[in-house]
């Protein structure tokens, strides 16, 4: 059922810049499950690079998750938009989108997503290290290689 | 009263938003949204402010005014 009646949950405009990030980043499809949690997982990383206007995300089965983007990205889906993919005018803003895409581009979707969470449980809920690596153990069975790999990468942030 | 009969796809959707998460559920396996007041991944960001500005203005045709 979609509430909105097509609308995004956000201005057009900014609905349309987030979603252009994502296509940047090669994201932004929801038509598998793997694109969406990638779309997902990127846009909390874009938010947190400064690169595109926040969404509120909680903490679901798979990690960070924002049903405003969800909704946003079904119904850019539903519309068929031209998107704009040129480059950023600020340059600092370019800066950093080059410097997001560096750090996603070799993440599958298990990195995405036990980074993200890992993220999130450390900076949002703010637990504490042992918490967070004792939670991610416990629900995603992150074995202690990618333990370190998650923490290596949140600690680049 | 057994309420789960009055359980809808609706109600389920609202738990889960990913319909293709409901098929990968296995029984018993917890399911959990972890909600924080804390909202500090959503501030806004002064120059991404900017570019949207400027890509609206470019979209409306203000700068062809």
């Amino acid at each position: 059922m979609d509430k909105n009646n097509g609308k995004f949950t956000k201005p057009y405009d900014t609905t349309i810049f987030a979603y252009t990030v994502l296509k940047r980043l090669g994201c932004g499809k929801v038509d598998t499950f793997e694109q969406r949690l990638k779309s997902q997982k990127a846009q909390y990383f874009a938010q947190l690079f400064k690169i595109s206007p926040p969404y509120i995300f909680g903490l679901y089965l798979r990690g960070p998750y924002s049903s405003d983007l969800a909704h946003d990205l079904y119904a850019i889906r539903d519309k068929d938009i031209n998107i704009d993919i040129s480059k950023f005018v600020p340059e600092e803003l370019e800066e950093r989108f080059i410097n997001l895409k560096k750090f996603i581009s070799d993440m599958g979707v298990r990195e995405l997503e036990l980074a993200s969470t890992l993220h999130w449980l450390l900076k949002v809920a703010n637990f504490n290290e042992n918490k967070a690596k004792e939670k991610l153990q416990e629900w995603k069975g992150a074995s202690t290689k990618e333990l370190k790999e998650a923490f290596d990468l949140v600690l680049k942030l | 009263m057994n309420t789960l009969n009055k359980v809808t796809i609706e109600d389920i959707k609202r738990i889960v938003p990913d319909m293709e998460d409901i098929k990968k559920l296995k029984k018993d396996e917890p399911l959990f949204k972890i909600v924080s007041e804390n909202l500090s991944h959503v501030e806004t960001d002064e120059l991404v402010d900017i570019e949207i500005a400027l890509r609206k203005c470019e979209r409306t045709g203000f700068f062809k005014n």
